[in-house]
């Protein structure tokens, strides 16, 4: 699985986040579980303790306790609880007889009185929980005599309680793991579906079955599913346009070839055969430029970036210039620079680069250039100050190219061309009168203005 | 004049050979882009016809390469692609003008000699000095209205020396650009060519079209009549 997909990234992140939040919470609910029967012990302990001091009596300054105890486990041996009482000065008054031969750990200096304190020992290297309890009892005559009560307890007990509780929590955490990751592949399964789907149905625009990504997507793919739909229908427009000029270049090449190939008849003389074949030949010629050219612009593609007209014109001034050297032609142009084509770069280049060589063709001294906005519509004029197009041969110039056989021969394959690519982004070109006395062409290409953001 | 050509394809490259030399050019054929910077290198070329799309080294290229050495005779690129795109790109590239193939050798010498007469400052095909008249496109020259009939040899000798008026031109300037690699070079051809022209140009000796640099070589001298 790669890093790419989405699948993995989402797995990837539960995976390292999951065992996370599980581990802290078997830590937490362990600790203050410990904690809880701790504070049990303890509270099991100071019972004890009361118990043993209800059972002390005071003979002078002597502590006395009773051989038989209501706790049956201090007169048992090796019970795991037992008591000890010491005087102020640390000497062991008395001892429950549960402690046998085993060795009580001694204690540090005796508490004050009333005071306790809760910890652990060792006891013949088992672990044990300690609680010392500090009192002062009064003789007959008023004399404080002070002791330290000690209580041990093995934690046999409590170990086992904990254990049990830690085994059970690692249980549940465990089936809660298993539980968590089955729901994410669920919902990594569920969220992921809409996207699966789209996968299908491009596979099935792929083999032909579908034209378009028709079905409902989520919001966050539908930029992306939009998008692709208007690339498919461009790709299908192409597709046909590259078939239609395939077809034209095939039938309009036929004509020729059938003259030359009737020509070749026995009889004909070698001059008109030269003559013929020169004219078939130029007419061939023509056919294969003019549908190169259309070849060229086709570019409409609704994703292409956008253009900088100003920079087209530029660079275009520059090359014409060149071109032109011979002859006192100046490009003038008044471009805004935020002004773009939205479309292909190529487009731009083959309509102005005709538009503005038919110009300086005719031009004789000047050419204009200007483009403007009007709304997302562009519009691009180039006029000279030649001798212009009368009104009645307009229409005809702006008929000409549709079928390469049907168009006359010679000049004119540069403005067929500009006419195919507009019309290939619906736009128009129009030939008017220009005020230099020239001709006009006005090209608007709707949708054909970007902005610079 | 030198020409240069480069083109992959060796029939067409061998057409335009053929038909370039027939009017006077002395051609330098070469098969790819880096045998064409070869010869560029070691020939002063007055021009160059350079396909686009060559092997080794891309017509492009080569033209980028030539201007980046300071070559500025002028080039003119061949192309099979009639779009904008590559017309743009080749003349900002460093050509001076191109050819769309398939093309008439007829539209080709009119290209180039536009070109050469560019590059020697005249701006019209037909150059007057005085009385006489040179028309580059026809390739003939007139004196006070009257044809003057030259050999090829010596219209190209004339003309070389037209297009680089007042400089002088050394023998080892006419063999390397006017005539073919196999060329003698060591004959006297060259002074036989000039007595020649002076003799038809100016049977008075009043023109003196043509100056010897003695030891340096020839020099035209005349001044361009303006219109």
């Amino acid at each position: 699985m790669s890093w790419h997909s989405l699948a993995a990234r989402l797995l990837l992140a539960s995976g390292l986040l999951l065992p996370l939040f599980l581990a802290v919470t078997g830590v937490g609910l362990e600790r203050s579980f410990r904690s809880a029967i701790r504070a049990g012990e303890l509270e099991k302990l100071r019972l004890q303790s009361y118990l043993l001091l209800g059972a002390a009596e005071l003979e002078g300054s002597r502590l006395v306790l009773p051989d038989a105890l209501s706790e049956p486990r201090y007169t048992q041996i090796g019970s795991g609880l037992y008591g000890r009482f010491e005087d102020a000065s640390g000497e062991t008054v008395w001892t429950s007889p549960s402690a046998g031969v085993v060795r009580l750990p001694a204690t540090g200096a005796p508490l004050g009185t009333g005071s306790s304190e809760f910890g652990e020992a060792r006891i013949d290297d088992l672990a044990h929980f300690e609680y010392r309890y500090g009192f002062a009892w009064e003789t007959p005559e008023g004399a404080p005599v002070r002791f330290q009560l000690t209580l041990w307890h093995d934690q046999s007990e409590y170990q086992a309680t904990l254990d049990g509780y830690r085994r059970s929590l690692l249980g549940w955490l465990g089936l809660a793991a298993a539980v968590l990751l089955a729901l994410q592949l669920a919902i990594l399964r569920w969220g992921l579906q809409p996207l699966r789907g789209l996968t299908a149905d491009l596979e099935d625009v792929e083999r032909g079955r579908l034209e378009q990504l028709g079905g409902r997507y989520p919001a966050e793919v539908q930029g992306v599913t939009d998008r692709l739909n208007q690339l498919l229908a461009s790709e299908r427009g192409r597709r046909e346009r590259y078939r239609n000029t395939l077809t034209d270049l095939a039938h309009s090449l036929k004509t020729p070839l059938a003259v030359l190939r009737g020509a070749l008849e026995p009889g004909v003389r070698t001059d008109d055969l030269r003559d013929l074949c020169e004219e078939q030949l130029g007419r061939m010629e023509d056919i294969v430029s003019h549908q190169l050219g259309r070849a060229a612009g086709q570019g409409s593609s609704s994703l292409v970036g956008k253009t900088s007209v100003a920079e087209v014109v530029v660079r275009l001034s520059k090359v014409l210039t060149k071109i032109y050297r011979d002859k006192p032609v100046e490009i003038l142009s008044e471009i805004p620079p935020d002004l773009y084509f939205r479309g292909d770069e190529n487009d731009l280049l083959e309509m102005l680069g005709n538009l503005l060589d038919n110009a300086c063709k005719y031009a004789r001294g000047s050419v204009h250039v200007g483009a403007e906005r009007e709304g997302d519509r562009l519009r691009l004029r180039v006029s000279d100050d030649g001798p212009g197009i009368p009104d009645g041969e307009r229409a005809r110039i702006l008929q000409r190219g549709m079928r390469a056989d049907q168009r006359e021969s010679g000049q004119g394959i540069g403005l067929s061309v500009v006419l195919d690519i507009a019309t290939s982004y619906r736009g128009t070109l129009e030939i008017g009168a220009a005020d230099q006395g020239g001709a006009c062409f006005s090209l608007t290409l709707p949708g054909g203005c970007a902005t610079q953001t | 004049m030198r020409l240069l050509v480069v083109e992959d394809e060796p029939r067409l490259r061998d057409q335009l050979a053929q038909a370039l030399r027939s009017v006077g050019y002395a051609v330098d054929p070469a098969a790819d882009g880096e045998e064409g910077r070869c010869l560029a290198m070691v020939n002063p070329y007055d021009l160059a016809v350079v396909d686009l799309g060559l092997p080794k080294l891309e017509g492009l290229e080569l033209i980028r390469r030539l201007r980046g050495e300071g070559r500025t005779m002028p080039i003119l690129i061949l192309t099979a692609r009639d779009t904008w795109q590559e017309k743009v790109k080749g003349l900002e590239a460093g050509a001076d003008d191109y050819l769309v193939k398939p093309f008439h050798m007829e539209e080709l010498r009119a290209r180039l000699n536009a070109l050469q007469r560019r590059s020697g400052g005249y701006a019209s095909p037909v150059l007057r000095f005085g009385p006489l008249e040179i028309d580059t496109g026809a390739k003939s020259v007139r004196l006070d209205g009257v044809d003057v009939s030259l050999t090829g040899f010596e219209y190209n000798t004339l003309e070389y020396l037209v297009h680089r008026a007042g400089e002088v031109i050394s023998r080892t300037d006419f063999t390397e650009h006017l005539y073919h690699q196999d060329f003698d070079r060591d004959s006297n051809v060259i002074e036989v060519f000039i007595g020649r022209l002076r003799r038809k140009l100016d049977p008075q000796g009043a023109l003196n079209p043509i100056e010897t640099v003695r030891g340096h070589g020839y020099r035209f001298v005349l001044e361009p009549t303006r219109p």
